[in-house]
């Protein structure tokens, strides 16, 4: 296998550019080929797939997935080993995954290395456990009819009579789902924990890959295959590429013959797209695009030590993934008077220029947008005041009210509230991560954030942690990833 | 106030006085409307914070070369970059402050007593000799436009011109004219087309579409209500009052137009001068059509028509070719332009749109960051987004960049007259985008659904 991307000649712009080569992998097959030139959006790189054949991406609902019976014991056992082989140090496959995101991603060699660094964690044995134990109660449901005793009678009405049942068992079971995942591309953990959750559950996936990610997922597929390339886990999963949006694919696929359900991440147009085909038997899992934002308590003016504490631990919240992510802080409320926001935003402003493990000093340069409405807001003092150029070292806009546009590319957008009770009004259904400082605010914050909308309280700075077991988006993944059937009345 | 004219923006704004103001060569044109840019340059600068801003920013000091100003031209969104908080709070002392950075005019001596909502505000300003208009956005905010009494003397001469376009003959003040626009209100056209029902019609028959006002409050009242809805504010009771408001403003626009279709009627056999919509022509068509009236214009009337380029899905997709059939032989001339612009672009009979001489024409890459006007003399045709500096224009600067999509022809037209000329337009925002860029980051629009698609 070559590694390093493979040369088709010009592009079909004629300016020299090569093209790249995007394989996929097809209920656990590698198909290469370069029958179709796309464009990647971000860096609007060329690139060639293969063609892609529907009927190999759906199965018969006659015919059980490859998966559906091993026990979830041997899957993660597989899953630990191809943890072990996601070594970017001696793992071919990932560098070349690599040296090819590089083309299509707008992140950068340095922060994609230390994503690609990271991927093992997901597949740490005990993390594997604690998902299925705390997300579905235990492994046993997965693998087996788990019988349920029920405490009370059950009620039938079509009987004559006396319609109250007396109390018998039944078995319930997580039951392997068909699904279609729309992948986001900003961070490249998405294909491989899709990866997991799916494996875990023991259906039968389509993973569908984002022009900003085009070999994470078939890396880590490609390395399963290296360990058994006859593994039912890995025969369960295809990683394909289409335009989102094509109808002529969607269109065809989005439907409760071969699909349960289409877990879409992010992006508006996507998710809008996405919407057209739910159907009854045709379910959709949304990992929602969302804003997050920090809640800054005045302990953090008690001395310049706190402040500069919680200016830092709030820019790392801001700059993770240089901003493009749904837990990077974009609003921080500020409990103090406008002239504390200003000292915390002076603070701030230079620690947004810091080169991160996470993120760029000195990238991106701030969008056109941004640029043109805070042009004008510099000349509105006292109203506004900004701190920071366009140059991708951050900007730091503080105002009464929040601001029109969307802080964006190293934008954060501060305003000062009286007390962090008076900021939960500006927490919404968008609202992901409420970051907060100290921590010890989170518990008297935490209902009413939730209330509002919220999914996450985070002690500020941790924005960018993941435990996986915990809620994501206001679910329990795995307990979506499954279809939850019955056997009612056993022995009966 | 009077025009601030150097003596290039001069000769440039008198070329209107010419038998055929678009028919002067880029030869001349060229180092003229350089000199112009400059000399506005010079001007604003030192009026316009924003603009200052940029010239020290680029370090832009003097336009010797049209590619000198394009990090000084204004994005068209600049013109609706008032924060919102500061209407909804009625905070009419801070939108003082935030015009300021766009107008040429002082802000000095504007009494903000008791000031309503934003209507209310530009009334105040109008007093006080600050001709501030709105432009309806598509996004739910209006674009608030500074300018002077003479802008409209000159806009209003220019309409003139595109009536002789139409017609071939000066305005007399003596036919029937039918404005479809409203003759009162905030909209920048709303002087404008007053100037020109007056310069036009026959006193006692001027129709406009509405003698209601036209507010900048109802402009903005969908993005009030975006943003309401966003933050949770806004009750079931409040989304069904707007989404029952846009529909019954419609039908009374309906109402208005068959209204209006009762005199045309009567005027069927005079020559009659309109002004309306293609989509309002369709609606008009379908009323006469209703009536069983296939010849409602005398033949030598004329029309002017622009805008709505944006196929409406309320319309047959050939609703221009029906209401161009239908309405033959009258003459149906259709102008470019856009609120931003003192004067427009009327179209050749080679169907190429003329750039008016106080306009420098700027093709850009989407980004906005090239230039790629062929070099001078050269001619060529050229596809990007639109820009251009109006050196005429007296309230603000002159310099922008649109939302337009235009291919731009350098060479010299078919219709005798030199270029440049625009050939065909499309909104970027039309332009079918894909988003196959996925991210999990999101923003609160995705979260309102229906209130502006």
């Amino acid at each position: 296998m070559s590694s390093t991307p493979t040369v088709l000649g010009p592009s079909p712009s004629g300016e020299g550019t090569e093209v790249l080569a995007v394989p996929f992998i097809v209920a656990g097959r590698l198909v290469e080929g370069v029958d179709v030139v796309h464009r990647s959006r971000d860096m609007s790189t060329p690139f060639a797939t293969p063609k892609l054949d529907l009927d190999a991406l759906t199965g018969s609902r006659r015919e059980p997935g490859p998966a559906f019976g091993v026990p979830v014991s041997e899957i993660i056992d597989f899953l630990v080993a191809t943890g072990e082989r996601l070594n970017l140090e001696t793992n071919p496959l990932l560098q070349d995954a690599l040296d090819r995101m590089v083309q299509v991603h707008p992140l950068g060699r340095r922060i994609l290395t230390r994503l690609y660094q990271d991927f093992g964690i997901l597949f740490d044995r005990a993390s594997l456990e604690f998902q299925l134990e705390n997300e579905l109660g235990g492994a046993d449901v997965v693998d087996t009819w788990k019988v349920v005793k029920h405490p009370a009678p059950s009620v039938d009405l079509s009987a004559e009579g006396d319609d109250r049942v007396p109390s018998r068992s039944s078995a319930v079971r997580a039951f392997p789902a068909r699904m279609v995942h729309v992948l986001a591309g900003n961070g490249p953990g998405c294909a491989p924990l899709s990866i997991v959750r799916g494996a875990l559950t023991k259906g039968v996936h389509v993973l569908k890959m984002a022009s900003n990610d085009l070999f994470t997922a078939t890396a880590v597929l490609r390395t399963m295959a290296e360990i058994d390339p006859e593994h039912p886990t890995l025969r369960s999963f295809s990683a394909v590429y289409w335009r989102g949006g094509d109808e002529t694919i969607e269109s065809v696929l989005y439907r409760s013959q071969f699909f349960d359900k289409l877990a879409a991440w992010g992006g508006e147009a996507a998710m809008r797209s996405a919407a057209r085909y739910i159907a009854p038997g045709f379910e959709i899992l949304p990992f929602d695009p969302k804003v997050s934002v920090s809640f800054i308590g005045r302990e953090a003016f008690a001395s310049e030590e706190a402040l500069a504490e919680a200016a830092g631990l709030a820019a790392v919240d801001a700059t993770l993934l240089n901003q493009d992510g749904c837990v990077c802080s974009r609003y921080q409320f500020v409990e103090g008077s406008l002239d504390d926001a200003d000292r915390y935003c002076e603070l701030l402003a230079p620690q947004l220029g810091i080169d991160r493990p996470l993120s760029s000093g000195t990238h991106p340069p701030t969008p056109a947008e941004i640029r043109e409405s805070v042009d004008v807001l510099r000349h509105l003092e006292p109203a506004y005041r900004v701190w920071g150029g366009y140059d991708g070292q951050g900007l730091v806009v503080r105002s009464e009210d929040p601001v029109d546009f969307h802080p964006d590319a190293k934008t954060v957008n501060v305003v000062p509230v009286a007390s962090l009770a008076d900021a939960v009004r500006f927490v919404t259904t968008a609202t992901q991560t409420v970051g907060v400082y100290p921590s010890s605010r989170k518990a008297a914050l935490r209902d009413g954030v939730a209330c509002a909308g919220a999914q996450r309280v985070v002690p500020l700075g941790s924005a960018g942690e993941a435990t996986f077991g915990l809620p994501h988006d206001a679910m329990f993944p795995l307990h979506r990833f499954v279809r939850w059937v019955a056997d009612e009345h056993l022995g009966g | 106030m009077s025009r601030t004219d150097t003596a290039a923006v001069q000769e440039l704004v008198g070329l209107f006085d010419a038998a055929d103001p678009y028919a002067f060569s880029d030869t001349y044109l060229d180092p003229l409307q350089l000199q112009a840019i400059d000399d506005r340059f010079q001007q604003r600068r030192t009026q316009l914070p924003v603009l200052a801003q940029r010239a020290s920013d680029s370090g832009v000091d003097r336009v010797t070369a049209l590619q000198d100003v394009l990090p000084l031209l204004f994005p068209h969104s600049l013109y609706k970059s008032y924060p919102e908080a500061f209407v909804t709070q009625g905070r009419w002392d801070r939108m003082n402050q935030w015009l300021g950075t766009l107008s040429t005019q002082s802000m000095d001596g504007i009494d903000l007593d008791g000031i309503t909502d934003i209507d209310d505000w530009l009334s105040r300003l109008h007093a006080a000799g600050h001709l501030v208009y709105s432009s309806s956005g598509t996004s739910g905010k209006c674009a608030l436009l500074p300018s002077t009494a003479e802008d409209f003397d000159f806009a209003a001469k220019t309409w003139r011109e595109f009536f002789r376009w139409a017609f071939g003959t000066e305005a007399k003040q003596d036919l029937p004219a039918f404005i479809l626009l409203p003759s009162r209100g905030a909209h920048v056209f709303v002087p404008t087309m007053n100037r020109l029902g007056q310069d036009v019609g026959r006193p006692g028959q001027v129709h406009f579409l509405s003698d209601l006002p036209s507010t900048a409050a109802e402009g903005n009242r969908l993005g009030s209500l975006r943003r309401a809805i966003a933050e949770g504010r806004a009750t079931p009771t409040e989304i069904a009052a707007l989404e029952t408001f846009g529909a019954e403003r419609q039908q009374e626009m309906g109402d208005r137009l068959i209204e209006l279709v009762d005199h045309l009627v009567e005027h069927r056999h005079e020559p009659i001068f309109m002004l309306a919509l293609y989509q309002q022509m369709f609606q008009i068509m379908q009323e006469l059509r209703a009536r069983g009236i296939e010849d409602a214009f005398h033949p030598d009337s004329a029309i002017l028509t622009g805008g709505g380029r944006k196929a409406d899905n309320t319309m047959p997709p050939d609703y221009r070719e029906q209401v161009r059939a239908f309405l033959a032989p009258v003459r149906l001339v259709e102008l470019y332009g856009m609120s931003e612009l003192t004067a427009h672009c009327p179209p050749c009979p080679q169907d190429a749109w003329h750039v008016p001489p106080t306009v420098a024409l700027l093709v850009l890459d989407k980004t906005g960051e090239q230039l790629l006007n062929p070099a001078r003399g050269e001619g060529g045709v050229v596809e990007g987004r639109m820009a251009f500096v109006d050196v005429a224009v007296e309230g603000r600067w002159g310099g922008l960049i649109t939302g337009d999509n235009i291919t731009a022809n350098f060479s010299a037209c078919g219709c005798g007259r030199p270029g440049p000329t625009v050939t065909s337009i499309v909104r970027y925002s039309d332009l079918p985008e894909g988003d196959d860029k996925l991210t999990c980051a999101g923003s609160m629009d995705a979260y309102v659904r229906g209130v502006i698609e």
